[in-house]
């Protein structure tokens, strides 16, 4: 992997976002990245309605 | 609660002048809205009006602007189930996915209340004896273009921090969701916002060419097709005084490494593809699975689930995944994208069909375009292209081929493949063993390429609705000690 790190990561799963007053970045120089992420894939209890598997 | 089926400028509900529309169940045909369009004088006077009742709303205090909006999502929760049912008619999504709407809408207001201290508070720290202040000022008049597929949640999602920012809003909704639109509206009249604050101004495209070219808004706020919004940052390329905040589609790639659980991994897709009928900007339009007996098996459950999959109309006692599309002329159009991807050699696993003449009900396609150069296009509907990989790169390359990047999604892999993958994938909303539709509201939410113009919403709405202001202030002018080299007083 080379590709420089250009992104700016905002995980909204696990943990809270950190919370600012203000803007600490240069906005202009990276877009944000929001992400939910699991370790694992896992089927839930209840299906949503309208699907059979 | 009844459609006014009218304009609203500034304090008053009035007949559009300009041609008249109707809007239908896009299932049950029945006439939800009958109205006539703003004429081009009408916008003009929505404008003016915005513009009227902006000094006072900029000045009244962040507290009342606050109290107001929170009374109007008070007036939402009374008006839920109307609303839902509205929603559900004007778009063809379920009524259970419409409730979900409404209550993303009423979310969206403690939400944006944090999000407007948190980008653009107030701060201020002592240099020397004078105080340097960073403060945010609202822009004016702002624009605000509402698309089909949310026509609840997301004009609101630029509405609520416009207003609680302090600009004046003139709305002009997505012509195929009036009533949504009106019906909105009357809630922030009940709510008691002030006269001129909101305006509405219903109707299609000429009625938008007339708002984004009227020299007196101060910005644009867009959630549409990258067309459109094309046409939009050519318009403004000129002006430096207009803010444009552009949400545009995604031809968002779903890249599955392995499969540990079968029926977890179909049931992904199926979210990521299929929610809302296709209907959303973050759903999976391009399905990347491994060449091999693995994904060969992924894909033969996956056609199997699909098959089973429930669409029915809005309101069905046994609830559908998902219902109608927003209109018929939108499902013509995916049983034509069908038609052309089998045209250019595309193998459909699954069969697009119109489950109810005359309706916008489709079932799920599935099409495999491996090895095949398909037009980058979003496919606003339920129609899944499949992608057949080698190896991890092609992967990675095949996943990245899109001039859009709005959302993307790794189903397996081990942490090192979701860390690669992040690095190396263009796209603002990135999931691991999730499915790519169903964005957070407390994340920024928005794309590269031509998915938008870096003015990500939700989260950072905040900061399209406000300008910076830095100050250096004192009571008093003090003369210093030493005066500056070469002056002498």
């Amino acid at each position: 992997m080379s590709e420089p790190v250009i992104q700016q990561r905002m995980v909204s799963v696990a943990k809270a976002l950190p919370v600012r007053s203000y803007k600490t970045t240069a906005d202009y120089c990276a877009y944000p990245v929001a992400s939910m992420e699991a370790e694992s894939l896992v089927l839930p209890e209840t299906l949503p309605a309208g699907v059979v598997l | 609660m009844h459609a006014k089926q009218q304009l609203l400028i500034g304090a008053t509900w009035l007949p559009g002048e300009a041609e008249g529309f109707v809007k239908t169940d896009p299932v049950s045909h029945d006439t939800l809205w009958q109205g006539s369009s703003a004429s081009a004088e009408q916008v003009g006077a929505a404008v003016e009006a915005a513009r009227g009742a902006f000094p006072a709303w900029a000045r009244t205090p962040f507290a009342e602007r606050q109290a107001l909006v929170e009374r109007f999502r008070d007036v939402l929760d009374g008006r839920r189930e109307v609303l839902a049912t509205a929603i559900a008619q004007e778009t063809g999504k379920p009524l259970w996915e419409a409730r979900t709407e409404v209550g993303a809408m009423i979310g969206k207001v403690a939400l944006s209340v944090a999000a407007y201290h948190e980008r653009t508070g107030e701060r201020s720290k002592d240099v020397n004896g004078t105080q340097a202040v960073l403060r945010h000022r609202p822009h004016g008049v702002l624009a605000v273009f509402g698309p089909y597929n949310f026509p609840g949640h997301l004009p609101n999602g630029h509405m609520v921090p416009a207003l609680l920012a302090g600009n004046t809003v003139v709305f002009k909704p997505s012509e195929q969701t009036p009533l949504t639109a009106d019906l909105t509206l009357q809630c922030w009249r009940e709510a008691g916002l002030p006269d001129g604050v909101i305006n509405l101004v219903q109707g299609a495209a000429p009625v938008g060419q007339a708002l984004s070219a009227h020299p007196g808004i101060d910005g644009l706020l867009f959630t549409g097709s990258a067309k459109v919004g094309g046409i939009l940052q050519r318009q403004f390329a000129g002006q430096l005084d207009k803010i444009l905040a552009l949400e545009l589609g995604g031809n968002n790639p779903l890249v599955v490494k392995d499969v540990p659980d079968e029926r977890a991994a179909v049931l992904a897709i199926l979210q990521s593809a299929f929610l809302s009928g296709g209907q959303r900007c973050t759903c999976a339009r391009r399905l990347i699975v491994p060449e091999g007996p693995v994904g060969d098996r992924l894909i033969e459950a996956l056609v199997s689930a699909i098959a089973k999959l429930r669409v029915a109309g809005q309101f069905s006692e046994d609830a559908p995944f998902y219902g109608g599309l927003v209109s018929r002329e939108a499902a013509d159009g995916l049983l034509k994208a069908q038609d052309d991807l089998e045209a250019m050699g595309g193998s459909v696993l699954s069969r697009m069909r119109r489950l109810e003449e005359g309706t916008s009900l489709l079932s799920p396609a599935l099409v495999d375009v491996t090895g095949i150069a398909v037009p980058d296009e979003e496919h606003f509907g339920p129609l899944l292209k499949v992608y057949r990989y080698a190896d991890w790169d092609e992967a990675i390359a095949l996943a990245n081929d899109t001039r859009y990047g709005l959302s993307a999604g790794l189903i397996g892999g081990k942490r090192a493949d979701w860390d690669d993958f992040l690095l190396r994938i263009r796209a603002g909303i990135v999931n691991w063993n999730r499915q790519t539709t169903g964005a957070s509201g407390d994340a920024p939410f928005g794309g590269v390429g031509d998915s938008g113009n870096h003015r990500p919403s939700a989260y950072y709405a905040a900061d399209y609705c406000a300008y910076p202001v830095a100050s250096m202030e004192a009571e008093s002018l003090v003369l210093p000690e030493t005066l500056p080299a070469g002056v002498v007083l």
